[in-house]
């Protein structure tokens, strides 16, 4: 099911525990390295998928999905951080090692892979990133003064 | 100083238009904050670069007084709004006054687009004109004695001044036309006091310009 409001990303986020992220970089300066580290920070279980890389800072990261799965078994979400145009060969792995949820982070935006993953029952995120929206819950995007839409009084957390 | 942003985070930022936005940005290794941040690319980069470059810190007294004025800002605005209507409608009913130029006048020609635009009210600051020319109005404000002589707007309390002797007087008789300073012209910003105390009050300023045009005609 493709997800489109927040308390339907919220859900996902509280009910995820174990992250792969298919183009996590080793690189400190690029998003997909900073997300990486913000959800293992978070409380996430994250792994990094990337043939480029064998390790992210100390932790070992994976070639493939698969290779990752071996180890790790199933994940909770798979994070995509890769061109659009390369990302459907990647959620049919995500459905092969039986991922729970398929999130597409901003600007990826490939329809043949939102549909690939929906149709496999995956709960699907598109256009969204994982760390703007776990803030938007968390209270982090509030620290930083962006309007979260949360409308609360009270103190948040995930 | 202090202020606030306010963004939407709806805006559609094009790389040939908004580069500041959309561009790989140096300080940053050559990230773009659209393609990083969505909705939040224009907000980043104001914290990121701007604030980066100017200085993000408030006092924190002044942190507090800008919390503590924000809570009260919704009431406080409307309340304003409520008078500055109500004391445009005195105004335009008063003989000594030439001419009313508040948005929300029922006679201005514009007021489907304030509706449209405004709908919650035209604000309280706006200009009208003193029959009697430069002498009326310079003999109006002079006689207020509750709204007060400064050339600030959006204040507390209610605020009176003549542009074209003040703020604009550095422009020639010419300049100030082309400006929309006419010589009769006296800006108004309400404040929060008693709707009733002000408009006595305009109204004993309004019989001291009427009084000082006599004169001068006699003299």
């Amino acid at each position: 099911m493709i997800l489109k409001t927040p308390s339907q990303r919220r859900a996902l986020l509280e009910r995820s525990k174990k992250v792969f992220v298919a183009g996590a970089s080793a690189n400190h300066v690029r998003p997909s390295y900073f997300v990486y580290r913000y959800l293992a920070t978070h409380g996430f279980e994250v792994y990094g998928i990337n043939p480029a890389y064998d390790a992210i800072d100390d932790e070992k990261c994976y070639p493939t999905l698969a290779a990752c799965a071996a180890d790790h078994g199933t994940p909770d979400i798979v994070d995509f951080f890769r061109r659009a145009e390369e990302v459907v060969p990647l959620v049919r792995d995500a459905i092969a090692v039986h991922a729970k949820a398929a999130w597409f982070q901003y600007g990826v935006i490939n329809q043949e892979a939102i549909a690939l993953a929906d149709a496999a029952g995956l709960d699907v995120v598109v256009d969204r990133c994982m760390k703007v929206e776990h803030g938007r819950i968390a209270g982090g995007l509030t620290t930083a003064g962006m309007n979260s839409g949360v409308i609360s009084s009270k103190r948040r957390g995930l | 100083m202090a202020g606030v942003v306010v963004e939407s985070g709806e805006f559609a930022w094009k790389p040939e238009k908004h580069p500041l936005v959309c561009a790989p940005s140096p300080g940053y290794h050559g990230m773009s904050f659209a393609d990083t941040f969505g909705e939040y690319a224009y907000l980043m980069r104001a914290r990121a670069e701007v604030l980066r470059d100017f200085g993000p810190c408030l006092s924190p007294f002044d942190a507090f007084l800008l919390i503590q004025g924000l809570e009260t800002l919704a009431v406080r605005v409307e309340r304003e709004v409520r008078s500055a209507e109500a004391v445009a409608q005195h105004l335009e009913g008063h003989d000594a006054v030439a001419w009313v130029r508040y948005p929300g006048s029922a006679s201005n020609p514009q007021r489907a687009l304030v509706k449209k635009y405004l709908p919650r009210g035209a604000g309280a600051i706006f200009t009208f004109g003193l029959k009697g020319g430069r002498k009326a109005a310079v003999a109006f404000i002079e006689a207020l004695q509750l709204w007060s002589h400064l050339a600030n707007v959006g204040d507390a309390k209610s605020l009176v001044i003549h542009p074209a002797s003040t703020t604009h007087a550095q422009l020639t008789d010419e300049e100030m036309i082309k400006a929309g300073v006419t010589p009769d012209m006296v800006r108004l910003s309400v404040g929060l006091e008693d709707v009733e105390d002000l408009i006595w009050d305009l109204d004993r300023g309004l019989a001291a310009a009427r009084e000082a045009v006599k004169a001068g005609v006699a003299g």
